[in-house]
């Protein structure tokens, strides 16, 4: 396993808290997106590569041994909730 | 947004009449809206901040739920994203998406998005950003997000490639 600093363990938190939240809301973003302001709509579809971005990174540090096994078990879920909602992510960036 | 609020700027009216079918574009009109772009005011709208962000501090201002857009977008590219490095102000971000529209290989590019015309600018982060104003997860393509409805600069992160963004199949890709 890599050797993790206190401030790595803390960057792999906020990624991971960030990842869980992003990719559990798409659900309730996807039913209520329309309703938003025109600009909140259009930057969250226009920034959703940093999305993609950050589960490569994380994707990386799983791979390097990084992760606690506590966030590797949020880790899992995060993939789960992926895998789930990948098809919401992908009819938003389509429009 | 009404039609009252559409930005009647002449730039931001030849991005629109540029979409149409069949117009071409001229190099006067091309720097036209870089010029724009590259003088254009980052939203002044006040944006929800990531949940892990709020309560934090940043070059000694907390960090509320709700911010201005351009101190929102800072704090995220530099605390959360690790794009842009932490000391880095507004204006110096500021300053690296106006630098980047300007780079001389700059891709720029116009489509339409949930309603919204946008026009957007793509180079390489090492032409825009110095190197003390990276982050630790730096990426070599920046892009940068206009809306030409609102005439202001609406978004501005670094991509690992061009196959990343989500540009639509149609976009008009005018250098």
């Amino acid at each position: 396993m890599a050797e993790v600093t206190a401030e790595t363990r803390q960057d792999i938190e906020r990624q991971l808290c960030h990842a869980l939240w992003q990719w559990g809301r798409l659900p309730e973003v996807a039913a209520t997106i329309d309703d938003w302001d025109q600009l909140d709509q259009i930057v969250f579809v226009e920034e959703w590569p940093l999305e993609e971005e950050r589960l490569r990174t994380l994707k990386t540090w799983v791979a390097e041994g990084r992760l606690a096994p506590e966030q590797r078990r949020r880790y899992e879920k995060l993939m789960n909730l992926v895998a789930k909602h990948r098809p919401i992510i992908e009819r938003l960036r389509a429009r | 947004m009404g039609p009252e609020s559409i930005s009647r700027h002449p730039a931001d009216r030849l991005i629109r009449e540029l979409l149409e079918p069949g117009r071409a574009a001229g190099p006067d009109e091309i720097a036209q809206i870089v010029a724009r772009l590259a003088a254009a005011p980052f939203s002044p709208r006040l944006v929800s901040v990531a949940i892990e962000l709020q309560g934090l501090v940043y070059q000694g201002r907390l960090i509320y739920a709700r911010e201005p857009a351009l101190f929102a977008h800072l704090v995220q590219r530099v605390i959360a994203d690790r794009q842009w490095a932490v000391g880095t102000t507004e204006q110096q971000y500021l300053g690296t998406l106006r630098r980047a529209v300007r780079s001389a290989s700059a891709r720029l590019l116009m489509y339409e998005r949930r309603g919204g015309i946008l026009a957007a600018a793509l180079a390489r982060t090492r032409q825009a950003v110095p190197p003390r104003q990276r982050g630790a997860r730096f990426l070599p393509w920046l892009y940068v997000v206009y809306s030409a409805d609102r005439g202001t600069i609406i978004s501005g992160y670094q991509a690992s490639g061009l196959e990343e963004l989500n540009i639509p199949g149609n976009a008009r890709w005018l250098k």
